[in-house]
């Protein structure tokens, strides 16, 4: 049963305005919160050991330090959370607090991202067609633009920081757009112009695609880190589109949920 | 009831440009959250949210 709500035009404007940034900001935290209990459980170990891998790598080269001096003064920002020489939150508490704080923010951006989405839409979202909307923003942000540059752990090298970062938003940017026309194309071509949008970052091919990926750390781990983070972006999008259209258009979270079930 | 509808969805087209607007607050706001906690090149801001810059497989180091 759908129900339609008329609200007042007057106030139409300043209420969705209001109902985008408060829905965002709930849907967000939410989710970010959830993401953390994850992170915490099942990525932040492996996080650590692969650090353990890399100091013992960092404390290798250190002894030749004499040598590649040149090699170390090239690229000075080999920034990294040990470095000591610039500020970076203590083990522990400190550096979880962070991290809860970064993936609330990274969950409200991409919650305002979704529900801009609904805005643009217009119309009403089922939990199922929701759904579908968190499943095109996980391809679009987790899976299509690891296909290219997969999640890394600390101190693997990779191509250069730039491009990779340039890549990865144009892969973004590039699958919702391609996703956009697929669902809402409404000539053939258009649908046929979608999928060459999603494919083309991949035909044009990640940066360093073509050179071996390298890491102090056991690829088993950074495969399981891959898989583990891969599963906790999923979660992430189905909490965050869920979220959202409780929040957003107001669903009866029962009653969502039952007639969700009832398909 | 669809005669309802059809009014909302008349409603719905006249109001795109008072939708967009907010709509496009949301993809900017978004986006310049997005780009700050995954992207931004400030030490600071990459040693705060290293392990979840990790943990989202943005680009890091």
């Amino acid at each position: 049963m759908r129900v339609t709500r008329i609200r007042f035009p007057a106030t139409r404007k300043e209420t969705l305005m209001f109902k985008l940034l408060s829905s965002g900001l709930l849907a967000g935290l939410i989710s970010g919160c959830l993401v953390f209990v994850l992170h915490l459980t099942l990525l932040q170990p492996l996080i650590t050991q692969a650090e353990i891998f890399e100091e013992m790598s960092n404390s290798k080269s250190s002894e030749n330090v004499a040598q590649d001096d040149k090699q170390n003064s090239s690229k000075p920002d080999t920034h990294h959370v040990h470095d000591g020489s610039e500020w970076s939150p203590h083990d522990g508490t400190e550096r979880s607090l962070y991290t809860l704080m970064a993936h609330i923010i990274t969950a409200i951006a991409y919650s305002l991202l979704l529900i801009a989405g609904f805005a643009i839409y217009g119309r009403n979202v089922s939990l199922l067609k929701g759904l579908l909307w968190g499943g095109a923003g996980f391809l679009s942000f987790s899976f299509l633009p690891g296909l290219g540059l997969p999640a890394e752990l600390p101190g693997a090298t990779r191509a250069d920081l730039m491009d990779r970062q340039l890549w990865w938003l144009t892969t973004a940017f590039l699958s919702i757009v391609g996703f956009s026309l697929i669902a809402f194309g409404k000539a053939n071509l258009l649908r046929f112009s979608g999928v060459i949008a999603l494919a083309l970052p991949h035909i044009y091919g990640a940066p360093g695609a073509d050179s071996a990926m390298s890491g102090p750390s056991s690829p088993e781990l950074a495969a399981k880190f891959v898989m583990l983070s891969l599963f906790v972006s999923a979660i992430m999008w189905i909490a965050i589109s869920s979220m959202s259209v409780f929040i957003y258009m107001r669903t009866n979270v029962y009653r969502g949920f039952f007639s969700f079930l009832g398909r | 009831m669809s005669n309802l509808n059809n009014i909302a969805k008349g409603a719905n087209r006249e109001e795109l440009a008072q939708r967009i607007i907010p709509a496009l607050f949301g993809i900017f706001l978004g986006s310049f959250l997005l780009l700050g906690v995954g992207f931004a090149d400030s030490h600071l801001i990459h040693n705060a949210a290293h392990d979840a810059r990790h943990a989202h497989s943005f680009p890091c180091h």
